[in-house]
């Protein structure tokens, strides 16, 4: 037994990874991806973040790059949505699928972070009877989730390139 | 418009600040956000870029304090890629010629 708190996400030794949040958190997380999947099929403004330009002074240039990798990029996001919503339930998770629910969780933060318009500093202190305390709540709740996730994938990284690509 | 014989065939627009030069390298460039949490960026530079955590915090901090910071440079096909895989790990990243 331990008197630390359990990591919600925390690898194992086997070099997978145990996923240790309750089921109540875990039915909060489907109704979010089944949002973020419903706003993603309607091409909702909030997704912006999610949609970035490329070329940032070439319209031309950017709207040939959208053409080609938009599509693409909107598949990724319903494949990771996908299979974090397959594996939501489990307790455990390999690195290809807890890497697909860092970058949709990741991807509701970005949605829900728009929606609160949020700036650098942290809104600690939202009063209860802000509309927007809820979301800012699993704001808080999903930056939480994604610094164990980081921290549990870390170690499984491959040795940095020594390559030094450019002078600064 | 249409290359002239023997000319690549990606030309750049004219600029009258720069010389035209289709060989030069592209820079891909991390924007800072307020939603993306820097442990994160930190993260994903390494897995994207196979860089050390020292450099790649160093990438980081440039980004968070000077408001970006070019990432990797290449050709212009290595540079989409790279800003694809940062756009599919939510962060913002642009290209351009250096």
């Amino acid at each position: 037994m331990s008197l630390l708190p359990r990591k919600p996400i925390r690898r194992r030794t086997d070099g997978r990874y145990d996923i240790n949040i309750d089921d109540g958190e875990r039915e909060v997380l489907a109704v979010f991806l089944e949002q973020l999947r419903d706003l993603l099929l309607h091409d909702d403004p909030l997704l912006r973040r999610l949609f970035p330009v490329a070329y940032v002074n070439d319209a031309e240039r950017d709207a040939d790059y959208q053409r080609l990798m938009h599509g693409e990029l909107i598949e990724a996001r319903f494949a990771s949505i996908e299979t974090m919503e397959e594996t939501l339930h489990r307790r455990v998770v390999d690195e290809a699928e807890l890497t697909r629910w860092m970058q949709s969780i990741n991807s509701l933060r970005l949605v829900i972070g728009t929606r609160l318009d949020v700036s650098e500093d942290p809104d600690d202190d939202v009063d209860e009877d802000d509309p927007d305390h809820d979301f800012f709540q699993i704001y808080h709740y999903l930056g939480y989730l994604i610094g164990y996730i980081v921290e549990a994938l870390t170690p499984a990284l491959p040795e940095p390139t020594d390559l030094e690509l450019f002078d600064e | 418009m249409p290359a002239p014989l023997g000319a690549p065939v990606e030309v750049d627009e004219p600029d009258v600040d720069e010389v035209v030069d289709p060989d030069r390298p592209w820079v891909v460039i991390v924007w800072n956000d307020p939603i993306n949490l820097m442990p994160y960026v930190t993260y994903v530079l390494q897995k994207l870029f196979g860089y050390s955590l020292e450099k790649a915090e160093r990438l980081m901090l440039d980004v968070h304090h000077k408001g970006k910071a070019v990432v990797a440079n290449g050709s212009r096909e290595k540079a989409e890629l790279d800003v694809f895989r940062l756009h599919e790990h939510g962060l913002w990243a642009t290209m351009q010629q250096d």
